[in-house]
């Protein structure tokens, strides 16, 4: 049956304030702010109803810090950047921990820096639009949109690898940008290239 | 609105092989017990954020190395208590998950982490673990490459 697509729910205001950003660098989840001119991080005006970031700056979570997300990023996140043609903001926290699980593995565990080509091997990407209550349409999601997930070809057997549970709180095993937290949005500096 | 193409792009069949040692060592992490919970609450232990640009390897975060680099890696100097590594675990991974977990499965080079030599030993036979081992140091010889480069080398594309 073909996929009708209607209109993505609007941006919601960010409740984010300097406050809660500051309890975000105690908890060492963010970096400390040490420069006036170009600082690590920046919290929305409140007066915005959706994000506004300043020039060279991008949309971020709070959900995505507490799955393990840093700035700067990583060679290996901004390889995922690059290869998935998207911003931060369209990472699902499912794909965070992913990535994050990924990169502590090969570093941690195998002793070395996160290994391209066995991403590649072991992980695709999913577009995720949210369900609507009518069968058959579905809404695109302004952030989350993607997800990672293990390959499960027939001749693949990824439980084999690391055992893996995502957190579940859609009928269809993905978390919805809905739920990314788009009422968490502050700013990070733009990745260098 | 559709998941372009190279979303689900693999490694090319020609490079698929030289995957085989990662992916056996992968096996014997699992048979050791190694879940994404635990991989989590070592990572929080150690006060690191993976995918956060370091000067260090995880594995590199030894006493041998300089303090400075060492706290250019960490996000505090402070020990995590276990409740509070097994909240940020259940944030975001399912399952039962208990502060006695925390610590369960120590990232080297700590104290108590897996000796990938003895799982081998233990888990196959000398033959394998030799043929294995030579297959390892060829990959992690190439390893040290910067991924955007292999990423670019090949157009990030491999077989789907």
């Amino acid at each position: 049956m073909p996929v009708r697509l209607i209109a993505a729910d609007n941006w919601r205001p960010s409740s984010m304030t300097e406050r809660r950003l500051l309890e975000l660098e105690r908890e060492g989840l963010l970096r400390h702010r040490t420069s006036l001119s170009s600082p690590e991080w920046i919290a929305p005006a409140a007066d915005h109803r959706e994000p506004r970031p300043p020039k060279g700056y991008v949309v971020s979570f709070a959900k995505f810090h507490r799955h393990g997300l840093g700035a700067p990023p990583s060679r290996f996140m901004r390889v995922l950047y690059q290869h998935y043609g998207v911003e931060l903001q369209h990472f699902s926290p499912n794909a965070i921990t992913v990535a994050v699980v990924f990169a502590a593995v090969c570093e941690g565990y195998l002793g070395m820096m996160p290994h391209w080509e066995l991403w590649l091997h072991l992980y695709r990407g999913e577009l995720f639009n949210g369900p609507k209550e009518t069968t058959g349409v579905r809404k695109p999601v302004r952030a989350g949109c993607l997800n990672l997930m293990l390959k499960t070809g027939k001749t693949e057997t990824p439980c084999e690898y690391i055992r893996w549970d995502c957190r579940r709180t859609t009928p269809d095993g993905t978390l919805s940008g809905s739920i990314c937290g788009m009422t968490t949005a502050f700013f990070l500096p733009t990745p260098a290239a | 609105m559709e998941r372009p193409e190279n979303w689900t792009y693999g490694v090319v069949q020609v490079h698929q092989s030289r995957l085989e040692p990662l992916l056996d060592t992968l096996k014997k992490l699992r048979l050791e017990g190694l879940s994404a919970a635990l991989v989590l609450s070592a990572v929080h232990r150690r006060r690191v954020l993976p995918l956060m640009s370091r000067p260090l390897r995880m594995d590199e975060m030894g006493p041998d190395v300089s303090s400075r680099d060492l706290e250019a890696c960490r996000m505090s100097n402070e020990a995590l208590a276990d409740d509070e590594a097994v909240a940020r675990v259940r944030v975001a991974v399912a399952g039962e998950f208990k502060p006695e977990h925390v610590n369960g499965f120590p990232m080297r080079p700590d104290a108590g982490s897996i000796d990938l030599v003895r799982s081998f030993l233990v888990h196959g036979s000398i033959l394998d673990f030799f043929r294995s081992l030579f297959k390892l140091a060829s990959v992690l010889a190439g390893t040290n490459r910067c991924p955007v480069l292999e990423a670019s080398s090949n157009g990030g594309r491999g077989e789907p």
